[in-house]
């Protein structure tokens, strides 16, 4: 049976290499393919979206971590040296370009959560109208429509939750403190059942809209 | 959501549970659908979540690197102030371990700027001209330089004027 070999330029080599030392959890190559992902956007973002450069680092922290995570997941991947994504076909363009999707999603996602910045609409329009996109073709950057799970979905809400609900989630299940010593280090909650109360409720608006994305994507 | 069912869900992922209660809690998951989704969906959230901040730890590890490596002048640029809304404690710590290297750089450069200075300073003399009276040694023994200065080209100095007696004043036999 024939084989088909397929050549690859050093600039695909580099980003394969990256990509599966990112998958294998080499520091190293973790942090050359942030460096490499930075530099590109910090050259570029100027000319994608209007932002100043304290909310350009965290559009472009948001939008590693969402990278990253697709990386984990297995949504972007390396097989026999090449850069495969959706549909398990190899990558049609660079990873930057991949990068740059996700970074532009979360620009989007900022935009609609600071109306006081900025005119969501009219924002969303001018990305439409001057590169002729749609800015919800790069959401499937960030979730694999075909897999759409709730997993996925709670992975990227979870970096658009409030200030509090945050902290108060992170204390939590991450650094596994009881309620009660969380209430010392947030004295604006009044009491152990209001704190108990709040946590419960940003679980609950969390649920709420993981399970409305969630019914979108699969009627979409 | 069940909240009172939530309070188990919590001390069953976080593992404060004992052998029995955790028998009991999954054999009541098991019965109740619903309950078995509200199971998933915390656990769901806590895998995210813990994902998410070792993420931001390295981040934030990544981030002074960088910073380190492409502007080493500028440490705190623009990429280190990003918005706090974003930063949790624990990437906090990570950057406050992160910062006795950055004082460090910074003595370093203003170390070597020190230096730089000092240097100026100190041969600066060595360039500057001297006037002619307190001149160097051997300016004065040759006079200074109103013996060996050439007058200048269009200098009245040293015109003189000499009047040339005509013909008809001094004819003889007149």
């Amino acid at each position: 049976m024939a084989k088909t070999i397929l050549f690859r330029t050093r600039l695909q080599e580099k980003e394969a290499r990256l990509v599966e030392g990112m998958a294998d959890r080499r520091r190293r190559t973790q942090y050359e393919l942030y460096a490499y992902c930075a530099d590109y956007f910090w050259n570029n973002y100027r000319g994608v979206f209007f932002a100043d450069d304290q909310v350009a680092a965290e559009i472009l922290q948001n939008a590693f971590i969402a990278f990253w995570e697709n990386i984990e997941r297995r949504s972007i991947y390396v097989e026999d040296g090449i850069v495969m994504g959706k549909d398990n076909k190899p990558l049609s363009s660079s990873i930057l370009t991949y990068f740059m999707g996700i970074a532009r999603y979360k620009y989007l996602e900022y935009v609609k959560g600071n109306i006081f910045c900025h005119n969501p609409e009219s924002e969303s329009e001018r990305m439409t109208r001057e590169e002729g996109i749609d800015p919800n073709k790069y959401i499937d950057n960030v979730y694999d429509p075909d897999e759409s799970e709730i997993g996925e979905i709670v992975a990227d809400i979870i970096s658009q939750m409030s200030p509090q609900c945050n902290r108060i989630l992170t204390k939590f299940y991450y650094e596994e403190q009881k309620l009660e010593a969380i209430l010392e280090d947030m004295p604006t909650i009044a009491s152990y059942d209001a704190l108990k109360t709040k946590k419960n409720k940003c679980l609950k608006t969390l649920r709420e809209s993981a399970t409305e994305i969630h019914q979108r994507k699969l009627n979409a | 959501m069940d909240e009172r069912f939530q309070d188990k869900i919590d001390d069953y992922l976080l593992g404060r549970m004992d052998e029995a209660e955790k028998e009991g809690f999954l054999h009541e998951v098991e019965q109740d659908p619903e309950k078995k989704e509200q199971l998933e969906f915390t656990r769901t959230v806590k895998d995210s979540i813990v994902s998410r901040e070792e993420k931001l730890r390295a981040l934030a590890q990544f981030r002074y690197e960088y910073e380190s490596m492409r502007h080493p002048a500028a440490m705190c640029s623009h990429a280190c102030s990003y918005s706090l809304s974003q930063r949790t404690a624990s990437s906090k710590e990570a950057e406050e371990a992160a910062q006795p290297k950055k004082k460090r750089t910074w003595w370093w450069v203003t170390g070597v700027a020190a230096v730089l200075a000092a240097g100026f300073f100190a041969l600066r003399p060595t360039f500057q001209s001297s006037s002619p009276k307190d001149g160097a040694p051997m300016e004065r023994l040759r006079g200074g330089d109103d013996v060996f200065c050439p007058a200048l080209a269009d200098s009245t100095d040293s015109d003189t004027i000499i009047i040339k007696e005509t013909e008809k004043d001094t004819a003889p036999n007149e």
